[in-house]
Formats: C-alpha cells, structure tokens, sequence
C-alpha cells in the first residue's frame, strides 16, 4: 500500500487543522502559541512543497505478469 | 474487387480500370438489397440492448441469443406511439422489421414495425442468478464497502492502453494532482480474451505495494462489449481485491456487476480519476484558510496577551504612580514640618536670644546702673568720709588748737605759774595721752571709711 508524502497531505492537513483549534481556543501562553505557529509554518512550507511537486510518473504494465511496457 | 485487391497487393501503383467511389458503392449495395428484400424474414428474434429512446424514435441493439452478433434497430416514434409495451434490455424479443439501409453512411439497421417480447434471455437470467448470490454473500452490502484513501500516493488503472478511457483517467487525476503516480495496466476490455485479461490486470495491480487505490475502467460501448464486466471471474476479482477499488464502465446508464461489487461505483472513467484523486486546488485552499485561521487565532492570542499584560503594566504603573503621589506628599508634608520646625525653632532661637539680649542688656544695664549708682554711693561716700575726715580734721585741727591753745595757755600759764614742775610735767603727760588718743581715732576713722568704700558696711 502506498504511504509517505501523500500520506503525509492527510496528517499534515489534520496537524495544522488541530493547531489552529489550539490556538483559537486561546488557552495557551505566549511561549507554547509561539511553539505551535513555528510548527504550523514548518507543516505549511512543508505541505506546500509537497503539493508543488512536477508531474508524477506513469508507468504502464501489462496484465501479463511478464510483459510490462 | 476482391481479385483486383489480390492481383495489385504488395505494389506501390494504383490499380487500374474499375475504381469505384464510396456513394456509388453505398448505391448499389441499397440497390442489391432492395432487390433482394424478398429474401430476408420479417421477423427476428433476439435479445434487447443498448436502448436509446428520442422523440423520434427508439434505437436498440438486438443480440444474437447463441452468437455475439448484434444488428442495430430503430423504431419509429409513429410506430412506438402505437404499440402498449415497452422495451426491455435483456429481454428475449421477437421483432417485425424491414432492412435498411443508408446510403450516407454505409450502415445497415431494422426498421421495426411491432415486438413481442418472449421472456428473460439466458443471458439475462444468469446475470439475475449471479447478482442474487453475490448479494447473498454480502457483496453488494454497502457496509462492506472499503473507504477510498483520502490522500492516495499511488493510483493504480486497469484499462486498455488504447482506448479513451486511459486517458480520461490521467487527465482527470493529472488536472486534480499532477504528481500523482499512476501504474496503468494494459487490460483487453472487451471481447473473449477480456475477462483472464481484466482478472490477471486488477490481481497484479491489487497485490502491488505501491498501489493504494484502484481503478477498474473502460469507455462506453455496446452492451455486449461491456458484457465482460458481468463476468464471475471479473467480479469475484474485483470483489477479492484487498485494495480499495473504484470501477467505472461504460456510461451514467450502464449497470455492471463489477460496478456493484466494487467498493465505490464511477459513471464514467473520468469520474473515476476524480473519485480517486484529491483535488490539490482544495487543499491548497484548505492550508490557506487553515494558514489564515492559525494567523488570525495566533494574532488574536498574542493580542490578548499583551492587552492583558498592558493592563497589568498600567494598573502596575498606577499603582506606582499613587505610591509615588503618596511619597510625594509625604516628602512634601515633610518638607513643610521641616520648614516650619526651622521656622519655630528660629522663632524660638530667635524670642530665646531676643530674651537673652534683652536680659543681658536689661542686666547691662542693671550692672551699669548698680555700677552707676555704686559709684555714685562710693563718690557719696567718699564725700561723705572726706567730709567726715574734713570734719574731724576740723574737729580734731579745732580740738588741737583748743587744745594747743588751751595747753599754751596753761604752758603759758603754768609756766608763768612755774608753781610747780609738776604741774607743768603732768600737763606734757596728758597732752601726749591726747595725742595717742587722736592717733588711735584716726586710724578707727581711717578703718571705717576703708570698709565703707569696699562695701563691707
């Protein structure tokens, strides 16, 4: 099964999403909001280089287990 | 026309003599077949398919029920409007029908005048049989169904290399997520050879490690081109498959059993490619707004908190400020005891030595006064002695000269009288004893003034 950097789309979206709900309930210090908004703008670098990526790769196989193309 | 194609094959030279054109051609095949129309039936038998009903008209496709052969069929809507049943895909029909055929596009159809349908096909009753025993073992139960991954990293497609479908697939998944990788596996999706084809494409795709979601596609097509999606093996195959599965085939209105069974159902293969792909435009526009969400909550926040510490700062600021007020007030309440301390205890300094002063001028005076009249009583009494001792040098002078007088008078006498020495002699004794006696008055009177002077008396 796949995983890695797409995968990482999901947790980083979830990640960010949880850190704004942290930080608009507005429970935290100044030190730990400084914390979470250095995360988010890490995820969000992050996130967007992930998207920014060139065009992904096709590979086409045959349904002969022995013929790929 | 077959010999000349024979005679002239493997040649780089057109052939010569007899070429026709395609309308002369289109002519005389309508020609031959109008000619011939005593030789076809008026009825046929066959199954339903592929129904298309328009205003003017229905078209159907009517399958061979043993052979995969097919012949095209229209039915007029005058003719349609006439008849009180409908068409049903599946159905084994008998059909009243003519041969046409057109010129323009060199296509043969029915035109149908009436049907009866005579019941299900095999076909169709088979298809019912398997869909029943799939639904009994759950496979068309929808809680069955596996989820498609939200954010898949490798898409997997099982479809032919040749046809649209492939295409619409990558457009749909490249438009949504250009760096998407897809594994698209080359699949014969129609005809004998489909179903191994189909089965051993979703197996290999399935069991790949790369693939976390699959596709299972083709484009439209005829009923019995689609039929290989009805298939056992294809559908248990696509049923089997651990990864989850998106199938798509044909159009909106065609139904598969693959479709059924497969974990999400697509109408057409670009519907498939966005089932399967997240669309990057959405999550980018997601962590913008989150982005904008954490700015605003952050911003928010560190507003807050420095409002609140501002607070602190000015209830702080004051409260020091009244404590400075107070000390202020207290430096001033100071400085004015002190200052008017200064001016009391100069007050009193100032009456104390004014007293002083005056007591010492007062007793300056006093003494010069008492010294004054001191010395007025010593000058007094220094007249009054000088007096005195004016009076008793007088006195005494005046008793002397008495005396001397008297004493000369008596010498004078006594010695006239020279009665006697005694006499005279006795006169010399008292006239010293007198003398003695003047001394000692003097010196009392002398003693007397010295203590009065000295203020003894």
């Amino acid at each position: 099964m796949g995983t890695d950097e797409s995968g990482d789309i999901g947790e980083r979206l979830a990640r960010l999403e949880e850190i704004a709900e942290t930080l608009e309930e507005g429970e935290v210090g100044l030190e730990r909001a400084q914390t979470l908004r250095e995360e988010a703008d890490e995820q969000l670098t992050t996130l967007r280089e992930t998207l920014n990526v060139g065009d992904g790769e096709i590979i086409e196989v045959s349904s002969d287990n022995t013929d790929d193309s | 026309m077959a010999d000349a194609d024979q005679s002239r094959a493997g040649t780089r030279a057109p052939p010569d003599g007899n070429v026709w054109s395609v309308h002369r051609l289109n002519t005389q095949i309508g020609s031959v077949l109008n000619a011939a129309g005593d030789q076809f039936p008026s009825f046929v038998v066959g199954e339903v398919s592929d129904i298309h009903p328009y205003e003017y008209g229905t078209f159907f496709d009517l399958r061979d029920l043993n052979e995969d052969t097919t012949i095209s069929c229209i039915l007029w809507a005058y003719q349609r409007d006439t008849i009180d049943h409908e068409l049903e895909a599946g159905t084994e029909t008998i059909i009243q029908a003519s041969v046409d055929f057109y010129e323009d596009n060199g296509q043969t159809q029915l035109a149908v005048k009436q049907f009866w349908p005579v019941g299900d096909s095999d076909r169709s009753e088979g298809l019912e049989e398997l869909r029943a025993q799939l639904d009994a073992e759950g496979l068309l139960d929808a809680t069955a169904k596996q989820s498609l991954p939200t954010y898949p990293s490798h898409v997997g497609v099982v479809t032919s290399l040749s046809g649209s479908a492939r295409e619409d697939v990558r457009e749909a998944v490249r438009s949504r997520h250009p760096g998407l990788p897809l594994t698209i596996c080359d699949a014969t999706v129609q005809g004998e050879a489909a179903v191994p084809s189909l089965v051993n494409g979703i197996q290999r795709l399935d069991q790949s490690p790369d693939v976390d979601v699959l596709v299972v596609t083709r484009g439209g097509g005829a009923d019995a081109d689609l039929w290989c999606f009805n298939e056992e093996p294809v559908v248990r195959a696509i049923a089997a498959c651990t990864t989850p599965t998106v199938v798509a085939v044909g159009h909106e209105d065609d139904d598969t059993l693959a479709e059924a069974v497969a974990d999400r159902r697509a109408m057409t293969p670009t519907d498939a490619g966005v089932a399967v792909t997240p669309d990057l435009s959405v999550v980018r526009r997601d962590a913008a707004q989150l982005e904008h969400r954490i700015d605003r909550a952050h911003d928010t926040l560190v507003a807050d908190r420095i409002d609140r510490l501002r607070q602190r700062l000015d209830a702080g600021y004051q409260q020091i400020e009244r404590r400075v007020q107070r000390q202020q007030a207290a430096y001033q309440r100071a400085g004015d005891l002190e200052h008017r301390i200064h001016a009391a205890y100069a007050s009193v300094v100032r009456n104390r030595v004014d007293t002083l002063e005056q007591r010492i001028a007062a007793a300056h005076r006093d003494v010069v006064h008492t010294t004054e009249r001191e010395a007025v009583t010593a000058h007094a009494t220094q007249r009054r002695l000088y007096n005195l001792e004016t009076r008793i040098d007088r006195a005494y002078q005046t008793h002397v000269d008495r005396e001397l007088d008297q004493l000369e008078t008596r010498i004078k006498t006594g010695y006239r009288n020279r009665v006697a020495d005694a006499r005279v002699t006795k006169t010399e004794t008292r006239t010293r004893r007198l003398w003695a006696a003047v001394a000692i008055l003097g010196v009392l009177l002398l003693l007397t003034l010295f203590a009065v002077v000295t203020g003894l008396v």
